[in-house]
């Protein structure tokens, strides 16, 4: 495939395949009429979404390439070490992690749970004050967890289950319905958000939390 | 000894004469300081940590960094486990981030504390329907923790545990509890320890919107009035102990037409009510999600729904008794 | 192949010394570079100086890019650094209330850039916006719908085909339309 100027409008918005991308990238970088182009394209983006400020500045981009064009040889990025090997076939497999923008948040696979008022079941007879550490990997769970919250000082309580066994979460929360008819998720979500926003009588993390445990499928 | 017994007896007396009610009322005094103390250490500390959040059989570890300056709070909240989920908060924007789907919510945060528990007002009024009582102590996280107790005296609304933190105030358990006394829902820190300001923290507080995520609703609420719903609407019955907080008119995302929300609380807990035009995916009846239940049905073409952390019954006997006139 | 793979693509290309692949990044990510460090700097050349500077930083230290996290966040905390060393250097008080990524990034329409434009280039700002939407407001309504939903909503080719009812490549051709309508327009302004 050659450029031609729908290519260009394609490939700036990352609607072409891999192997269509990728040459892309081969052309763009060899023809500077392509990246004025592409300039302009940003630039027309740039403008219906107002994020241009009160001074456009057309020669930006050129203005940079000149300065790194007269940098010292030396100071120039240095040739790629040898980068990561990786099993899959894929030409971007080394590069691509699918993180969120922020990696800490993604790259996260185990937490520790530090139970210290767990009771732990053992053949059927419930353990007080057991400490138990349990490592829960994300998203691909290896143990499930028995978790009991007995708080021996509540004068009304009674555990949830004594067999109550905890699933890790998949952010898959859902609006369960009680008649068998479907129900709107996106909808009620939608609900719940402004709930949480509009009540002053739920505030902060907790609420947070529950809208952050539930799946935005539209 | 003559003197201290004496003494004793005194103090016996005192305690024998005080009524049950005077009693009640010290304890929840009690429970409120200890409250507005736990309520003051998560509002103006820095302090990040880890959480798991339970609900029914279903896990979910989440991290919250909360910063405070000078010109007001930064906070994030994102999952540890399943899609990642962010949500940023400061005093002027809520932003909920799912990278993976490419999603972003954009509000304007309404948000004047950030206390995990709302701090009530009116003692006396709550007493008629929640006993409040310090319990005992435990320790979560490594830390010791007076528990405050918070029992709903009916089945229209949900009692609480909290766990304080002795030394620092931080919120580090609570427990939802049905009327059945069954655990509904837990949100518990496996970890929290004070946050120190850097350079790297504030972008990390930051939300980060790509150019491939879409803005899959945006609430105008600075279009938003406060005010009363249509005259037309008629609210029959209101569950005990509930009043109207507050009533919003907010127009519809991409259309010309509006819908009214108004909350109703008894100053502990609280459940909204939307009333738009209906549509096909309206609810009809009960549907629920961990605490939060929800019950729909239509009055004369509008989709009248109710969702909040309380009892289904609780929605329910409301909306039932909604009519337009 | 999304944005973030393409960026990836990029970078390995400046890593292995194709350095004219790095401009692609300087015009996918310039203007948000610029708005992110108006959020510190109100004077607008001094933004454009701290931007370029912050590529040229990118662009040095893109050897030591592993890809852990994504060009642009990392591109992003550059940026921002480098307008705080800027303020630091001027014993400027670095705003408290820090960066909002929300503000450069978003469709708000507000800048806080105090330029010492010139009347000059300030009349060439305002001709630029009113020729790219009296441009679009002359568009075939589906030419102007498609580059909008595109544009202003970010969505994919995908969606816009599902919300327009048309295929993929109807889609596609339509926002190129658009974008050459406009940039036909713009050219005489902007060479």
């Amino acid at each position: 495939m050659n450029k031609n100027d729908e290519t260009v409008s394609a490939f700036i918005d990352h609607e072409l395949s891999n192997s269509e991308q990728c040459e892309q990238v081969d052309l763009a970088v060899n023809d500077v009429n392509y990246r004025y182009q592409m300039a302009r394209y940003q630039l027309i983006g740039d403008v219906m979404r107002k994020e241009t400020g009160d001074k456009i500045n057309t020669h930006f981009y050129a203005d940079v390439s000149a300065k790194i064009a007269q940098l010292e040889p030396h100071a120039q990025s240095a040739k790629a070490t040898q980068l990561p090997q990786s099993n899959s076939p894929s030409l971007l497999s080394q590069w691509f992690k699918p993180l969120s923008g922020l990696a800490v948040a993604a790259s996260v696979a185990w937490i520790a749970v530090f139970s210290l008022q767990n009771v732990v079941v053992q053949n059927g007879d419930l353990e007080l004050n057991e400490q138990i550490a349990v490592h829960v990997t994300s998203p691909d769970v290896s143990q499930q967890v028995e978790f009991l919250a007995k708080t021996p000082v509540i004068q009304h309580s009674t555990p949830v289950s004594a067999n109550a066994i905890l699933q890790p979460g998949s952010g898959q929360l859902k609006w369960q319905s009680h008649l068998n008819q479907p129900v709107s998720q996106a909808k009620l979500n939608s609900y719940l958000v402004e709930h949480t926003e509009y009540s002053t009588s739920m505030q902060g993390m907790i609420p947070q939390a529950r809208v952050a445990g539930f799946d935005l499928n539209r | 000894m003559n003197h201290n017994f004496k003494y004793v007896n005194g103090a016996i007396l005192v305690l024998l004469l005080q009524s049950p009610l005077a009693l009640a009322d010290q304890a929840a005094q009690k429970a409120m300081s200890l409250i507005q103390t736990m309520s003051d250490a998560m509002h103006h500390n820095s302090y990040s940590g880890d959480f798991v959040y339970l609900h029914g059989n279903q896990l979910e570890a989440m991290t919250i960094q909360h910063l405070r300056t000078d010109s007001g709070v930064k906070e994030r909240l994102f999952s540890l486990n399943g899609e990642a989920r962010e949500i940023f908060r400061d005093d002027e924007n809520l932003t909920c981030i799912w990278p993976a789907s490419r999603k972003v919510v954009l509000d304007k945060s309404k948000k004047t504390s950030f206390s995990p528990l709302w701090i009530p007002e009116d003692v006396n009024r709550l007493s008629k329907f929640y006993n409040f009582k310090i319990v005992g102590m435990g320790r979560i996280a490594n830390r010791d923790s007076k528990i405050l107790s918070i029992s709903s005296k009916d089945n229209l609304r949900y009692g609480m545990q909290i766990w304080v933190d002795v030394k620092d105030g931080y919120l580090l358990k609570s427990v939802l509890f049905d009327d059945q006394n069954k655990i509904i829902e837990q949100v518990m820190f496996t970890r929290i320890e004070p946050l120190e300001n850097s350079d790297m923290l504030m972008v990390t507080l930051t939300p980060q919107i790509l150019p491939e995520m879409s803005q899959i609703q945006s609430h105008s609420n600075f279009l938003s009035t406060k005010t009363m719903p249509d005259s037309a609407w008629k609210i029959g019955k209101l569950p005990a102990g509930f009043w109207m907080e507050s009533s919003y008119k907010k127009p519809k995302l991409m259309s010309d037409e509006y819908f009214q929300h108004m909350v109703f609380t008894d100053g502990l807990a609280s459940f909204s009510v939307f009333i738009e035009k209906q549509s096909k995916d309206s609810l009809l009846g009960e549907s629920s999600m961990g605490a939060i239940n929800a019950y729909g049905m239509i009055v004369n073409d509008y989709s009248v729904t109710a969702v909040g952390e309380v009892p289904s019954a609780t929605v329910k006997l409301l909306v039932s008794t909604i009519s337009y006139e | 192949m999304n944005s973030n793979e393409t960026d990836a693509e990029i970078v390995k290309r400046v890593q292995n010394g194709d350095n004219k692949a790095f401009d692609l990044l300087v015009i996918k990510y310039q203007q948000r570079v610029i708005n992110l460090i108006s959020r510190f700097v109100s004077d607008y050349s001094e933004c454009q100086d701290i931007a370029q500077e912050a590529f040229i930083k990118a662009f040095r230290g893109l050897h030591n890019f592993r890809g852990d996290s994504q060009f642009y966040t990392w591109m992003y905390r550059i940026a921002a650094n480098s307008a705080k060393n800027y303020l630091a250097s001027r014993s400027r008080k670095v705003p408290a209330q820090g960066i909002d990524a929300q503000d450069a990034e978003f469709y708000d329409g507000e800048s806080r850039l105090k330029d010492k434009e010139t009347p000059e280039s300030k009349m060439l700002t305002k001709e630029i916006e009113k020729t790219v939407f009296d441009t679009i407001e002359k568009l075939p309504e589906d030419l102007r719908t498609a580059i909008r939903l595109r544009e202003m909503q970010g969505m994919s080719y995908e969606e816009i085909a599902e919300i327009m009812g048309c295929p993929i490549g109807t889609v596609r051709s339509r926002i190129f339309r658009a974008r050459e309508a406009i940039d036909i327009e713009l050219r005489p302004l902007i060479e």
